[in-house]
């Protein structure tokens, strides 16, 4: 009988809530999210708009639900892009060593070193705005944080001892690498995923908060943010409703991963 | 020593590719520098008698040499927007992100490590269970949004600070340190919950190891253990996690200053970017990269201070 | 109970410090509150302007491009002649001026003892200098900075207080163009320290921060009541927190939301933006090259429902390139030329051979949240009648080369103005070989006419030629016209004397605190 961590429970329902209020959301909404009208502009939460309306008329409700579906889409897509190609970096430099490693990790410094909202907007501006384009430049940013901690990991496991049986046992590299080492990196792994998700829905709301990424009328958490300042006084439920939604996208994933490290770490 | 030589080639690598790249990034980027300064009102004349002063025309490789030319022997150039030395604009506008980040690492470390202690020595306490489940979600809050409703709430519901009235820190010192304050908290939450955080499971791990169950059983008490060697031990990965926050406080002091209209180096980097004011861009990309590096290097040096096995790892991969 | 107690002191001794740290604060706000509460008394009045745009290019008058630091730089320059509230030319450096009957010649005497603010007089030399830079007549400065000078053959003094200007062929708009400031020969500063004979002077610039300017105590004219400006450098988003904080005391542009906002502290002052606002359209790409398609477009989109939703009502709806302030050229009648039929639309969508509508790429400049509102409801209303409109957004930057110089765009929403105060300057963007004729428009016809109006020797003939420019745009559809837009202004109810004139400026000069 598996006993599950404190924090995998609580970020496994908040997020599973989460994420089938947005998948809901895909296909029904109470409004259509991007409709104007004119006619309820700025209204407080009430029943017909449980958390009001923007300052277009628009149904707030909807709109952060929809705003956190592409949150998500994007962070998960950042994500997985960041960590496949980082693990792919990150175990060859880490197995091997050698002037690879050096020119590799060179090239995760300068990245890392480089602001992000300049790279952002430089892949933006060359490739035009859209949602994929906005996952290729924060993906981009996310491989030096996976590549190095993957290798740290690699450079540690070349040294012990079930590397060195499997290599006598006449284990090809890549099925060291891939089926013997990687599983053994799974604590590590998940809380850097858990961090890295963390990360990935605070760079979009944040590029988005500039006014780089996920084009209008298409909601977005980061800009709606933006926008709801001019109203804070009069309608404080605008800029707390996108706010909120960001923090439980961010709470329960990182519970969900920090309780899941917690879990393979112990059985380890 | 060996190590040091090798490390200090591989900054001066690290910052010329990065320059390479920000000089490559705006000849990429769409947007020209010449039809930001000349407006919309403009004759092709003007538009290549201009090109030809800034000398834009030439091929890329000259105009890169030319600019790191004068970047190390410290030209930095003209800003195209101000028609003011970047050097000027920056001396005046570093001090202003300096002390934000500043403020922020400061009441990061006087916040998170006393709180560190005091949960770590009150384990499962009630206090400690409360501030577990707060340090969670303060650590989920986007600092750009917890800078929004403090202002709603200290700014324009308490009356403690005035939101867009920035003095500068020329003008008042002690005034310009007050107003920092919110926009040093709004960085400073976050990362103080992660610190704790970090600095508690460090403590953790520490208290768990043969010594303090030895001294333990010989009759020491958890709190003279606690400051006479854990809290040294514990503290160390902390200090390597605060090196490396540095520059993640000064990234993130750039979307705050926007919030707060703080006019420090993160507008001018923002609005340098949207004017395509190359050389301010250039010298700000720079100044930002050299602090990632120098501060990954100090982490590294820390790590590698406290933990002798990296050392050896390293040797057996080669 | 132990832990508990060291709980709650660990606790006060938080409260503590960040009590301290706060009142340390709020005693520092209650400081500035009471220097704000006693800047009317006889030491004099100091006011804080807010700018949603940084003054980031040069100070230099006549180089400077953006339309922010024109309308700052208002305060601190002045021609031989300046615009007054009602858009008429009033005499500022130049106390007189006499055109000959054949308007070839224009003879200007200098105000006695007027003086720049560094302190010297302002001769006959300044003012040829000036003149000359603008038409590029100097060897440092070959490229005309003014194109409408490329007619002035000569200028020279006649003495030390007369100058003389000849043009080699009457223009009627001519005198306009002579608001271009006056700066000091030999002065080379003027990018970052400018010096003219306003009436504010300049004090200091700090990138992303502000700008201060104090009052010019040897101004010619009635001095005014405010004594140093500071204009704060905010964001578009933090302009209603500035307010409500009392970070600063007035604030031009506010949109009507932002604006209802702040009322109930400030005194709201509403005019017109002085510009026209408009869905542009590129009328060389498919299939907007049809002038059907064009007008189909006019008929979806209701100007109405987009004055309600982004501009809460107000604004002042136009029909073709011409803004209301421009009395005598502007032609009321072309409003509402096309009224709103998304039916009629649709239907004429469909005679032009696209029944399902077409993809339209709408792109915008971010930097202004009226475009950005706006498109959004336009792509809304473009949608209903069977348009599949998407909105590109790009940074002001990007916007300036690839849709303003480059041309290369779709459809696109902006604003233009006439800072020149002439009807040249909304109109001649149109004509067929106009280099920054942004929906390459062209039309026989309305060549002929704009000619015929640069070159009318009468009021009537030229006011004549500008209409009928207007009625073609408009017929032809060049391109969606929408409105000029509403331009609000917040002020401390405390002050008063706000003007707005024809142009895109803040005039200082008149602030002043209301009488009791």
């Amino acid at each position: 009988m598996k006993r599950y961590h404190i924090y995998t429970k609580a970020g496994g329902i908040l997020s599973a809530v989460m994420i089938l209020l947005i998948v809901v959301a895909m296909f029904w909404t109470p409004y259509d999210a991007t409709a104007t009208n004119s006619a309820a502009k700025l209204s407080p939460p009430s029943l017909a708009h449980l958390l009001g309306t923007d300052n277009l008329g628009r149904d707030i409700l909807s709109r952060v639900l929809e705003g956190a579906g592409t949150t998500l889409l994007i962070a998960v897509l950042t994500v997985a892009m960041g960590a496949v190609l980082g693990i792919l970096i990150g175990a060859f430099t880490g197995y091997y060593g050698g002037p690879l490693d050096n020119i590799l990790m060179r090239i995760c410094d300068t990245i890392t070193a480089f602001p992000s909202f300049l790279l952002a907007l430089a892949i933006v501006s060359i490739l035009g705005s859209g949602t994929y384009h906005v996952v290729l430049a924060l993906g981009l940013l996310f491989i030096p944080s996976f590549a190095r901690i993957v290798r740290g990991e690699y450079a540690r496991a070349a040294t012990q001892a079930y590397v060195d049986n499997a290599k006598l046992m006449g284990a090809g590299a890549l099925r060291i690498m891939f089926v013997h080492i990687l599983p053994n990196t799974k604590s590590v792994l998940l809380s850097a995923i858990a961090i890295g998700f963390n990360n990935a829905v605070l760079a979009e709301a944040s590029m988005s908060y500039l006014g780089i990424g996920v084009q209008p009328p298409d909601p977005s958490l980061g800009r709606m943010l933006s926008e709801s300042q001019t109203y804070l006084l009069s309608a404080p439920w605008y800029a707390i409703s996108a706010g909120v939604v960001i923090i439980l996208l961010i709470l329960g994933f990182t519970l969900l991963g920090e309780g899941l490290a917690k879990e393979s770490g112990q059985n380890a | 020593m060996r190590y040091f030589l090798k490390k200090i080639i591989s900054l001066i690598i690290t910052l010329l590719l990065v320059s390479f790249l920000a000089f490559l990034t705006f000849q990429l980027i769409s947007g020209d520098p010449v039809t930001q300064m000349l407006g919309t009102e403009y004759t092709e004349e003007m538009a290549a008698h201009l090109r030809a002063q800034l000398g834009l025309d030439d091929p890329f490789p000259i105009r890169y040499f030319r600019w790191l030319g004068g970047f190390i022997t410290g030209d930095f150039g003209t800003s195209y927007s101000y028609n003011v030395p970047v050097s000027s604009l920056l001396s005046d506008k570093l001090p202003v992100t300096g002390l934000l980040s500043a403020f922020s690492f400061v009441l990061l470390v006087s916040i998170s490590i006393p709180l560190g202690i005091w949960l770590a020595a009150h384990e499962d306490s009630i206090p400690d269970k409360i501030f577990t489940a707060l340090n969670q979600i303060a650590m989920s809050i986007p600092p750009f949004f917890l800078g929004i409703m403090m202002t709603l709430v200290f700014g324009l519901m308490l009356h403690l600070f005035v939101p867009g009235n920035y003095i500068s820190y020329q003008e008042n010192f002690g005034a310009s340190l007050a107003y920092l304050l919110f926009p040093a908290i709004a960085i400073a939450i976050p990362k103080i919950a992660m610190t704790v955080k970090l600095f508690k499971s460090s403590l953790h791990a520490e208290y768990r190891r043969d010594y303090v169950r030895t001294a333990l059983s010989r009759g020491s008490t958890r709190r003279r253990i606690l400051y006479s060697h854990v809290l040294r031990n514990a503290i160390i990965p902390v200090v390597t996690f605060l090196a490396l926050t540095i520059p993640e406080i000064v990234a993130g002091s750039i979307i705050i200053e926007q919030v707060f209209t703080v006019p420090g180096l993160g507008r001018l980097l923002v609005s340098s970017i949207l004017n395509r004011d190359y050389p301010v861009v250039c010298a700000i990309v720079m100044l930002i990269a050299a602090l990632v590096i120098l501060m990954n290097f100090l982490a590294d040096i820390l790590y590698r201070i406290i933990d002798p096995r990296i050392r050896i790892d390293q040797e057996a991969s080669k | 109970m132990k832990k508990g107690r060291r709980f709650a002191a660990l606790l006060m001794l938080i409260s503590a410090v960040l009590t301290v740290a706060l009142s340390g604060c709020s005693g520092d706000r209650a400081g500035t509150a009471s220097e704000d509460d006693i800047s009317n008394t006889p030491a004099g009045l100091a006011i804080n302007v807010g700018l949603a745009k940084d003054l980031d290019d040069s100070l230099d008058p006549h180089k400077t491009v953006s339309a922010g630091t024109k309308e700052v730089l208002f305060n601190v320059f002045e021609g031989l002649v300046k615009p007054d509230s009602d858009g008429n030319l009033i005499p500022a450096v130049a106390e007189s001026y006499v055109i000959s009957d054949d308007r070839l010649t224009y003879t200007f005497t200098i105000r006695e003892g007027i003086l720049f603010h560094n302190g010297d007089p302002v001769t006959a030399d300044d003012v040829i200098y000036s003149i000359k830079r603008c038409a590029g007549m100097l060897e440092e400065e070959p490229e005309a900075l003014v194109t409408a000078f490329s007619v002035i053959t000569d200028v020279y003094a006649e003495d030390d207080r007369t100058v003389v200007i000849s043009i080699a062929s009457p223009d009627l708009e001519f005198l306009s163009y002579l608001t271009s400031a006056i700066i000091p020969e030999g002065y080379t500063d003027q990018a970052t320290a400018p010096v003219g004979t306003g009436p504010f002077q300049f004090v200091s610039r700090s990138a992303q921060e502000n700008i201060v300017l104090k009052r010019f105590d040897e101004y010619w004219g009635e001095k005014p009541e405010v004594t140093d400006v500071t204009f704060k450098i905010i964001t578009q988003d933090t302009i209603v927190t500035s307010l409500r904080s009392g970070a600063i005391d007035l604030c031009a542009h506010l949109t009507p939301a932002q604006a209802a906002e702040v009322s109930g502290q400030f005194d709201i002052v509403k005019g017109g933006m002085n510009s026209v606002y408009g869905v542009y359209l590129n009328n060389s790409v498919e299939p907007l090259n049809n002038v059907e398609v064009r007008r189909a477009l006019c008929h979806a989109i209701n100007v109405e429902d987009i004055m309600a939703l982004v501009f809460d009502g107000e604004g002042t709806p136009v029909g073709s390139s011409m803004y209301p302030a421009f009395g005598k050229y502007f032609c009321e009648e072309l409003t509402g030329y096309y009224e709103y039929d998304p039916d009629k639309a649709m239907q004429m969508l469909a005679d032009a051979g696209y029944p399902d509508g077409f993809d339209l790429k709408l792109t915008v400049a971010s930097n202004y949240t009226q475009y950005v509102e706006t498109a959004q409801v336009v792509v809304e209303q473009l949608r209903a009648v069977g348009v599949n409109a998407e909105i590109e957004m790009i940074d002001w930057g990007t916007w300036v080369s690839e849709v303003y110089a480059n041309r290369n765009y779709e459809a696109t929403i902006v604003d233009f103005d006439a800072s020149t105060m002439t009807a040249r300057a909304l109109l001649e963007r149109f004509t067929s070989g106009y280099a920054k004729n942004i929906s390459y428009f062209s039309d026989e016809e309305y060549d002929a006419s704009f000619a015929e109006a640069i070159s009318a020797t009468t009021d009537e003939e030229q006011i004549a030629a500008y209409k009928r420019c207007q009625e073609i745009l408009t017929e032809q559809a060049a391109n969606i016209y929408l409105m000029d837009m509403p331009d609000m202004v917040a002020i401390r109810s405390d002050l008063e004397g706000y003007e707005f004139y024809p142009i895109f400026v803040v005039d200082l000069s008149k602030i002043h605190v209301k009488a009791e």
